[in-house]
């Protein structure tokens, strides 16, 4: 009877001492961590593929390493980053906001971001609709609609950034005055006249004298335009071409013996590639681009944060790429404009839109680029950034190097009004 | 006009009739619209691309090698998907599906990614005080050279005899002991290789990517349309007239220049149905 007594309380004491287990507090036990979905569509099709795929994986790193470091702290909670691509391929709206569809009801998530394409008037009515934050750039933005838009920021100042692109460029070679604006031109749209303000202001602040030829879509002969550009006295060319067009821009301008710098306010890629596209290293000299490396700037500040951040992103690419350099334009758009996003729930304290756009509305944000202003409802209704660095490189030899920098003008900046563009 | 546009301007007419005279070629004897010429042109480039770029095999012999294995893959297109099929329509249809198959196979073999091939003929020239392009000037001259060379073996061979002879009357080509199949396929071998010529040539000025050939299709689509379909002669005037066009309204009025040489074909259709050289049907 003793030794059933015994057992019979042994038994208990087990089946208790699992039950409380079992019911003890989660104290112990780690939350689930959050989960922040950002969406990205880029361009992995088309002619700008190339800048997609070399946008991406720096991207990619970057997520990594802030989970690495546990995550996005956002209040008192950290922040597991999902990153997602959708290819949308610069030129095609439909597609565009196909991805931004997909990237919003497949994969749910909370904000778009690093957009540089032109269909900003197809994907911002998808994002707003659903709250979804979009981070794009300021080349189609003349469709933006402030009041029924309030959830788009324009991260990504690129016509503002072209033009001081282009005088970083022309300060770098005094010797020369004549910049000649060139990019395909869609529709009959008259780009002297809406530009002859601009490029007033441009020779009254600067002393260079700006002209304009534009070619259609799908030209891969530009041996006329080149030669009409010479008979305009052009010095330097300043394309918005795509890689493509720029690299063959520069072999046919090397063909006809013109040795023009031609500018790109796109980054320069792996100069194999641009090799590739040029014809020849003779050919892809003078190539400037885009340069906005955290650790080259000289004329913009970057907080010791980001500073060490781009550090480790760019350690962390050369490791997995056998030793190449990230491509430069992933911290001019990609993931400087994912930091908008990401800058601005931090500053919130939460996930929700409506708290995120507050913060950044009128705020200043520290990025991989420096410290960016936020515009507030008197510009564009919604944030777009000044401050952006404007640095460029130039192809020496097999290299790209330093070349100049310009810093992007704030709102007050005399030209901001001129373009029509800022204010 | 600056030289230099002049040249271009043959540049350009040089790639529009090369392509235009193997579409022709192939049209005329065997009735077919090849919507897969493009493509050989693309496969020439490629070619180019490995066989100088990659061996480092001399510029000429690349050409020619270029030129003859494109031509055989035209002759085994020709052979073994064409002649069973025979119908004209479901032949048109395969060549438009051939599209996709050649884009799609060489994108599987080379990548998506443009690839360029180094100029054979670097620097430029100076001529009578106007400096002009090595590489303009040479493809130029090659482009002549071919044409030329196409014309006399038309004109002046048994094969090509017997090539014109098919291209007029068939049946009756036949019944003088000419294999007009084995014609066929000869022409359909050459015409690839005509494409392959223009894609090789032209491949060091411009790039190379699996999706190239669709411009040109249509360029010599509009130069034998201009010209007369069937014609070779009119192929050689609509690719003149072309290349001519895209260059100089380039220059001169730049964004629309792409119009114009459309506009000239609805133009030259309106008031000649038939093209400049082609046959009235009447």
């Amino acid at each position: 009877m003793k030794r059933q007594f015994v057992y019979v309380s042994l038994v208990v004491v087990l089946v208790l001492s699992i039950m409380i287990s079992c019911a003890a507090p989660a104290a112990n036990v780690p939350a689930p961590p959050k989960i922040l979905k950002i969406g990205s569509v880029l361009p992995f099709s088309g002619p700008a593929s190339m800048w997609g795929e070399s946008i991406k994986p720096v991207m990619e790193i970057y997520r990594d390493l802030i989970n690495d470091d546990g995550g996005w702290q956002v209040g008192d909670d950290k922040y597991i980053i999902e990153l997602y691509f959708a290819d949308g391929p610069i030129f095609s709206i439909q597609t565009d906001a196909a991805a931004a569809r997909s990237l919003i009801y497949d994969k749910q998530v909370s904000a778009i971001v690093s957009y540089f394409g032109i269909g900003y008037s197809a994907v911002a009515p998808i994002c707003n609709a659903e709250k979804v934050i979009f981070n794009t750039s300021t080349i189609s933005m003349g469709a933006y609609n402030a009041s029924r838009e309030p959830y788009s920021i324009f991260g990504f100042p690129a016509v503002e950034m072209s033009i001081n692109q282009a005088m970083a460029v022309m300060q770098a070679f005094p010797q020369y005055n004549t910049l000649c604006w060139t990019a395909t031109k869609g529709g009959n749209v008259d780009i002297e006249k809406i530009y002859a303000p601009v490029d007033e202001e441009i020779q009254k602040k600067y002393g260079v004298r700006s002209i304009r030829l534009y070619y259609p879509e799908g030209t891969t002969n530009f041996t006329p335009y080149l030669i009409k550009m010479a008979e305009m006295g052009a010095e330097v060319l300043f394309s918005f071409g795509t890689p493509l067009e720029i690299g063959l821009m520069a072999r046919q301008r090397y063909q006809m013996g013109y040795k023009w710098p031609v500018a790109a306010n796109g980054a320069i890629l792996d100069t194999k590639i641009v090799k590739g596209l040029a014809g020849s290293e003779e050919a892809m000299q003078n190539i400037c681009g885009d340069f906005c490396y955290p650790w080259m700037l000289k004329k913009v500040t970057v907080s010791p944060r980001y500073l060490d951040m781009a550090n480790r992103i760019r350690e962390a690419y050369k490791q997995k790429y056998e030793g190449k350099e990230p491509y430069a334009g992933a911290f001019g758009v990609g993931v400087t404009m994912m930091g908008h996003y990401l800058e601005g729930v931090r500053m919130a304290g939460s996930t929700d839109p409506d708290k995120v756009m507050k913060a950044l509305r009128g705020g200043t944000v520290e990025t991989f680029v420096g410290k960016y202003t936020l515009s507030g409802n008197e510009t564009y209704g919604s944030p777009v950034v000044f401050g952006f660095p404007c640095a460029m490189s130039i192809i020496k030899g097999n290299e790209s190097v330093y070349l100049n920098e310009e810093p992007l003008w704030d709102v007050d900046h005399p030209l901001a009004d001129v373009t029509g563009l800022i204010k | 006009m600056p030289p230099a546009i002049f040249i271009d301007s043959l540049v350009l007419s040089s790639m529009y009739i090369l392509m235009a005279s193997g579409l022709v070629l192939v049209f005329s004897i065997m009735g077919i619209l090849n919507f897969a010429h493009g493509q050989f042109y693309m496969l020439g480039a490629y070619a180019i691309f490995y066989l100088f770029q990659q061996v480092g095999i001399n510029f000429f012999v690349s050409l020619v090698l270029s030129a003859a294995i494109v031509g055989f893959v035209g002759i085994l297109v020709e052979r073994y998907i064409m002649r069973p099929i025979g119908q004209p329509i479901q032949v048109v249809v395969i060549t438009i599906a051939l599209i996709s198959v050649f884009e799609g196979l060489i994108t599987l073999i080379a990548g998506p990614a443009p690839r360029s091939v180094t100029s054979a003929f670097p620097g430029t020239v100076s001529i009578a005080g106007v400096s002009l392009s090595s590489e303009r000037l040479a493809t130029v001259i090659i482009a002549v050279l071919l044409i030329v060379a196409l014309y006399l073996f038309i004109q002046r061979t048994r094969l090509g005899l017997a090539m014109r002879a098919a291209a007029q009357q068939p049946v009756a080509a036949g019944l003088f002991g000419i294999q007009v199949a084995r014609v066929s396929t000869l022409v359909m071998g050459i015409g690839c290789g005509l494409a392959a010529l223009a894609g090789a040539i032209m491949a060091p000025m411009f790039y190379v990517d699996p999706w190239i050939g669709g411009q040109p299709l249509v360029m010599a689509l509009l130069a034998i349309v201009i010209g007369g379909m069937g014609s070779l002669g009119g192929a050689v005037v609509g690719g003149i007239v072309l290349g001519m066009i895209g260059s100089i309204a380039a220059y001169y009025i730049g964004f629309w220049s792409q119009l114009i040489s459309f506009g000239i074909v609805i133009v030259i259709l309106l008031f000649r149905p038939q093209g400049l050289f082609g046959q009235s049907e009447k």
